[in-house]
């Protein structure tokens, strides 16, 4: 199975991932990346109240996919 | 067969919660039958068995697990060497989730006829062993009560629960290391959280300098920090040695 980087963007900066999960294909390694992110939105919005999160897959052969969240919390003034 | 050495990080388990005989030892090691190894990645149980023995890991760890249908795997609990971690067949019957070999593990087997022999002659006995099943649940309530934690906060936990379990019986290194054979995916799967983000979290607990974790080795660098990240009470895990 080939090698996937998830390098993962948050608000402390990016994450450069040196060691990778196997997936049997990049679709796979999409679904993992969403998981990842709905468990890390979970757990900023707790510690935060907003996030603005992404994760870039690399591997050696695709192009790289990058997924994004941003959720924000804003109180209209009338 | 066995000797008293074959079961001594198993009785050392007891022995932190109490005294334990030498008679009541003898009778234990009278039960044993036969030695089995099993690989890693091998089970020593699967969900729906009926087992007509009981397992004690005498060396390597273990997990214990179910499959959902979905394919994904939750592992409910990580055993080390010296855990009796199949005693709940004797009772159960009916295996309501399997147990996996998570290095290559060597297990001593107990048939049930007599282990229930046993109890019926050995009380103080039988109430040890029921001991260690009840702090088998009480790690259960233990990762229960973690939804309230963060990922690093999970891991830091575990860590600290893993550092004391095996400190018991002598496993920890002089220099505070010891073998910890899970993979990143595996410990998603202990901590209900995906492969990614446990690989993120260990990055936020490694710039902390608390402890380090490489090639299948943790070394506590900071014990008392890791405790205060990880909000670790070691009360669960019932370490006073007093008559049960």
């Amino acid at each position: 199975m080939p090698r996937y980087y998830f390098d993962v963007h948050d608000r402390q900066g990016v994450h450069r991932d040196e060691v990778g999960l196997d997936f049997p294909d990049m679709d796979a390694a999409i679904l993992e990346a969403r998981r990842a992110l709905a468990d890390m939105t979970r757990e900023s919005l707790v510690i935060d109240g907003a996030t603005d999160l992404g994760i870039l897959i690399r591997d050696g052969d695709e192009a790289p996919v990058n997924l994004a969240v941003t959720m924000t919390t804003e109180r209209l003034d009338e | 067969m066995a000797d008293e050495t074959i079961l001594a990080t198993f009785f050392r388990k007891l022995e932190v919660r109490d005294v334990v005989t030498a008679a009541e030892k003898v009778a234990l090691i009278a039960c044993a039958s036969d030695m089995v190894s099993v690989p890693a990645g091998g089970d020593l149980v699967r969900e729906g068995d009926r087992p007509d023995t009981s397992m004690l890991v005498l060396d390597g760890f273990s997990s214990r697990y179910r499959d959902a249908p979905d394919g994904s795997r939750q592992i409910t609990a990580i055993h080390v060497p010296g855990d009796f971690v199949d005693l709940h067949s004797l009772l159960l019957r009916e295996m309501d989730h399997s147990v996996g070999a998570l290095s290559a593990c060597s297990v001593m087997r107990f048939p049930h006829a007599r282990l229930r022999s046993l109890t019926e002659t050995h009380p103080h006995l039988t109430r040890l062993l029921w001991l260690m099943t009840l702090i088998d649940a009480s790690i259960h309530r233990e990762w229960l009560s973690a939804a309230a934690r963060t990922a690093p906060e999970q891991i830091a936990h575990l860590i600290c629960e893993l550092y004391v379990r095996l400190g018991i019986t002598g496993l920890i290194a002089p220099d505070q290391s010891f073998t910890l054979p899970l993979t990143q995916t595996a410990l998603g799967e202990a901590l209900g959280l995906s492969a990614v983000h446990v690989n993120r979290s260990l990055q936020q607990l490694r710039s902390e300098d608390l402890f380090t974790w490489q090639n299948q080795t943790v070394r506590i660098l900071d014990w008392e920090s890791l405790k205060r990240r990880a909000s670790f009470d070691d009360r669960y895990l019932h370490l006073v040695r007093e008559p049960r």
